[in-house]
């Protein structure tokens, strides 16, 4: 009857974008994604020649045939030093967000799970760290222990921790008044398996959009830790370094401190799209 | 029953297609019905039959994000709407429609006081000014019987009780002098002194008035409380209308035999509530034959390929094969 | 669990609520805090065998009470004994058997089940907590529970959001019973379904009932409901039980006004005799259990008030047989 109703031969079909659809942007960013991670294992081997070797009559050569992303100042090629620099930049990230991540989501379900006095002292803990400016306390632990891509990291989680600790803080609090939470009670759970078992699986789908946003922040960070001349030193690649290393020549070659750029703003973006789309599909209230 | 009065609001072959998180579902499946000035309808069905939908679909007020499609013409008074997908169609036909909801707390908005909700309305509508705007809500909000009407408009909605939020919303809706109140399962989230409250209320508003009112509900027991006539509802579409008292006392659709057979009640001794087997068919894919065939103690071959029309006895319609008049 | 052995074990009751009262710290809207009086001097037995329901409206206190009996919530005074001895007298070990005999299904069935666990293992959670039966055993305790209630392999490898209510208030049950427990409360398990699914669910408990030998604490405002499953009707308003009688008298003999206008306010599907019965009905809403008024909690709706009623609160007496009530004039 429906298929034959003069009425629903004239219904038009909605097209609204929906929960479902997959937008094919988001291959182009799971791509990019797969290009970089691609890029940080087997770059070195492949480009970690080109990337050192300096060549003084090619430089600051715009981007040719023959160096497509152009060259800097001592004329190494810009390409190869992106490709190359995707790993230093890689591991201080990830290593940072795991840094974080773990801190900030033992803080959060503490504090949010057993509140009152824990609660009151994390969160205060919390609000310092938020007072506190962020390239500072990066500046300062790295002029008193010096540099390394572990020291990065480590400085970098401690500057991230906070984001989680929050949201995850918020996450059990929600979580915390379930009915399924009381139902896990009402059987005899203890604390311990109410937080593993039931808390944390549940705090993923949110705690994962927070770690690609922090993902971006902590890569934009190491870069401005880099532009600062605090990052992964010289003469290793690292995409802050390069950007820094091109500070003084944007006016007259733009492409030094651009393909870096573009590099950072690319992959930022990529993990933040995915992110959201991952949330969407591990979200069970969503599915 | 008499045919004599132009009905006040009447649908023609009304379909809804929504998104769900299981996919398009086909909610409401030609529709049509009239409604007569001044007379209590009820619409009565389980959750997925449609009956909400519908009557969204006839404000107007289905979330346009969910929609997949909306056919179908609603006649209100001499106005008619042919394109029910159009978003302005709402705030046309909103003056003669109004509605309200089961969950009137959160109908609400939270953070404004009755007053400020209750008068902008009467503002918006009548062109009021702010002091008679706000003597005419107090007249409203003691038609409602609301004890302290003073008090009442300086709160906020979670200050008041489930009832008397509801209250509030019918006071609101009334206040827009409809030519239709549409009011979906309006006490279902109500304690049940509340609940004979509340309809004891819009029954007399109803009569006070003389608008004409759709009550929307799961309940039996509330339909048979306040409806003049009703019609049942069973996946997207009217398989049985007539009298409330016609279709109570003998229910001609194995559905709303089935339906009056599982109700529990608590005045009468002898019945034991029996289950329906079987569940909904699946709404997504478009149904050949009649609906409920798969649940049906008597069920005919002709069941599984034709879809059976309403047909009318004495005003009294059921679309089952198995009815006098029906042509298997 | 084991059937009573000697006639002396079905005179004890398997849980006996004494004078039981529970207080909650609510914040008031003008600043600090107000006590909620949400249980007030609650005595209740639980007999075996026997299907109790608790009755009345939202914030009568009902919820709270099958809480405190499954020990989901202390009570701030009064005492409750399982099997005569005092729940908070027991040892760690001891209490944690007992109130393995004590369970519950909730009201909620889409949110009572951890969205991420499948069915089977929501249902096999109670026997990995209580640490029962080797794996296997637990599987095929499992997969036999699911049966009982009619479910099979396909349901127990879904994911909550994969059943309907029907079946989701099922594995509540499933994930309840697995521990073969004395006492069941089920928390309003049929106000979120539709009428179909409540008939069903509540024939299956009453089968259920039979069959494991268990018996049912049913909390519900449904008096429809209430009359297919319950022995005794327990009627609650604000935090006290105002009349307590066996169900089969209970339809046509209430006594109380509050039990009366309770049943008088239940819609049935007869529009005649309904709208004869609409034009009686009660006054008022339920006043605010932070501020309930003195004497008789009732009185400000109560259509016998007279003077006493505001001074003195009724205590529950007994009228005929085990018939109990609280009130000054019936």
């Amino acid at each position: 009857m429906d298929a034959a109703s003069p009425a629903m031969a004239s219904l038009k079909s909605g097209t609204s974008g929906r929960k479902g659809r997959i937008n094919p942007l988001l291959f182009f960013y799971l791509g990019w994604i797969a290009a970089v991670l691609l890029a940080a294992i087997v770059g070195p081997w492949f480009f970690g020649d080109d990337a050192l070797r300096q060549s003084l009559g090619q430089r600051l050569k715009p981007p040719s045939l023959a160096h497509l992303a152009g060259t800097d100042a001592v004329g190494r090629d810009i390409l190869s030093r992106i490709i190359v620099g995707a790993r230093p930049t890689l591991i201080i990230a990830s290593g940072g967000v795991l840094i974080g991540l773990g801190l900030g989501t033992v803080a959060g379900t503490l504090a949010g799970y057993f509140g009152g006095f824990l609660d009151r002292v994390i969160m205060a803990l919390v609000d310092i760290k938020l007072a506190f400016p962020t390239i500072i306390f990066a500046i300062g632990t790295i002029a008193v222990v010096g540099t390394s891509t572990a020291i990065l990291s480590f400085v970098i989680g401690l500057t991230g921790w906070v984001t989680f600790a929050r949201v995850q803080r918020a996450v059990v609090l929600r979580i915390k008044v379930q009915p399924f939470m009381e139902a896990a009670s009402a059987v005899g759970a203890s604390s311990t398996r109410l937080i593993l078992l039931h808390i944390l699986p549940n705090s993923v789908a949110p705690l994962l959009v927070v770690t690609s946003l922090d993902l971006v922040r902590v890569i934009l960070l190491e870069a401005s830790l880099s532009f600062l001349g605090l990052g992964v030193q010289p003469p290793t690649p690292s995409w802050g370094g390069m950007i820094n290393a091109g500070r003084d020549y944007l006016q007259t070659a733009w492409w030094v401190s651009l393909a870096p750029g573009l590099a950072i703003m690319l992959t930022a973006l990529s993990i933040s799209r995915v992110g959201d789309w991952l949330r969407d599909v591990l979200d069970p209230d969503l599915g | 029953m008499s045919r004599a009065p132009a009905p006040i609001l009447s649908v023609r072959d009304l379909h809804v297609r929504l998104w769900t998180k299981f996919g398009v579902v086909r909610a409401v499946n030609g529709v049509s019905l009239d409604l007569a000035p001044g007379e209590v309808l009820g619409i009565v069905g389980e959750s997925g039959s449609g009956k909400s939908i519908a009557m969204l679909a006839v404000m107007g007020l289905l979330d346009a994000a969910l929609v997949d499609a909306v056919a179908g013409s609603v006649t209100v008074g001499d106005r008619s709407w042919n394109d029910l997908t159009e978003i302005e169609a709402w705030s046309s036909r909103s003056e003669d429609l109004a509605m309200i909801f089961q969950d009137a707390q959160t109908a609400l908005n939270p953070v404004l006081t009755i007053e400020a909700q209750i008068v902008e309305t009467l503002k918006a509508r009548h062109g009021l000014g702010r002091k008679e705007a706000r003597a005419r809500a107090i007249k409203l909000l003691e038609a409602v019987r609301i004890p302290d009407p003073q008090r009442c408009l300086s709160s906020y909605p979670h200050q008041l009780s489930g009832g008397m939020c509801q209250r509030v919303m019918i006071a609101m809706a009334v206040g827009c002098e409809p030519k239709v109140l549409i009011a979906d399962e309006p006490t279902t989230a109500l304690d049940v002194t509340v609940q004979a409250q509340i309809l004891n209320l819009i029954s007399e508003i109803q009569r006070e008035s003389g608008m004409s009112l759709v009550i929307i509900s799961h309940d039996l027991g509330v339909i048979a409380s306040i409806a003049d006539r009703v019609h049942v509802m069973y996946a997207g579409r009217i398989v049985e209308k007539g009298t409330v008292q016609d279709v109570f006392a003998a229910p001609r659709h194995p559905y709303t035999q089935a339906l009056l057979a599982c109700t529990t009640r608590v005045d009468d001794e002898a019945a034991a509530p029996r289950a329906i087997p079987g569940a909904l068919p699946d709404m997504r894919e478009a149904i050949s034959g009649c609906p409920f065939r798969d649940r049906c103690p008597i069920v005919l071959p002709i069941c599984a390929t034709e879809d059976p029309e309403l047909d009318a006895v004495e005003g009294h319609a059921a679309a089952c094969w198995r009815m006098p008049g029906a042509d298997p | 669990m084991s059937i009573p052995a000697s006639p002396s074990d079905f005179a004890l009751p398997l849980l006996q609520l004494d004078d039981v009262c529970v207080d909650f710290q609510v914040p008031k809207a003008q600043g600090g805090k107000a006590t909620l009086r949400a249980v007030r001097n609650v005595s209740l037995q639980v007999m075996p065998g026997e299907s109790i329901a608790l009755v009345g409206e939202s914030g009568c206190g009902k919820s709270t009470l099958g809480r405190v009996m499954v020990g989901l919530i202390e009570p701030s005074r009064g005492s409750v004994l399982y099997r005569g001895r005092a729940m908070n007298a027991l040892n760690r070990r001891d209490q944690q058997s007992a109130r393995r005999m004590l369970q519950m299904v909730f009201q909620n069935p889409y949110g009572a089940l951890d969205p991420r666990f499948r069915i089977h293992r929501s249902v096999r959670e109670p026997l990995d907590i209580a640490g029962l039966g080797s794996r296997a055993e637990r599987r095929e305790k499992v997969a036999r529970v699911l049966g009982l209630v009619g479910l099979g392999p396909r349901h127990a490898a879904a994911y909550p959001k994969q059943l309907s209510g029907g079946q989701l208030q099922r594995v509540g049950i499933a994930r309840a019973i697995v521990t073969s427990p004395e006492v069941l409360v089920c928390d309003e398990v049929t106000s979120a379904l539709d009428v179909s699914a409540k008939i069903q669910i509540t024939e299956l408990l009453v089968e259920l009932g039979r069959e494991l030998n268990v018996s049912y604490v049913f909390i519900s405002h449904d008096l429809g409901i209430v009359r297919q499953v319950a022995t005794r009707i327990a009627v609650m308003y604000l935090g006290r039980i105002v009349e307590l009688m066996d169900a089969a008298s209970f339809y046509r003999g209430a006594l109380h006004p509050y039990s009366r206008a309770l049943l008088n306010s239940v819609p049935i599907p007869d529009p005649q005799l309904q709208r004869d019965r609409l034009s009686k009905i009660l006054v008022g809403e339920v006043p605010s259990p932070t501020d309930p008024p003195s004497g008789c909690a009732f009185r400000s709706r109560c259509p016998l008030a007279q003077n006493i009623c505001r001074e003195v609160d009724p205590a529950l007496t007994p009228r005929k047989g085990s018939h109990l009530v609280a009130c000054h004039f019936c």
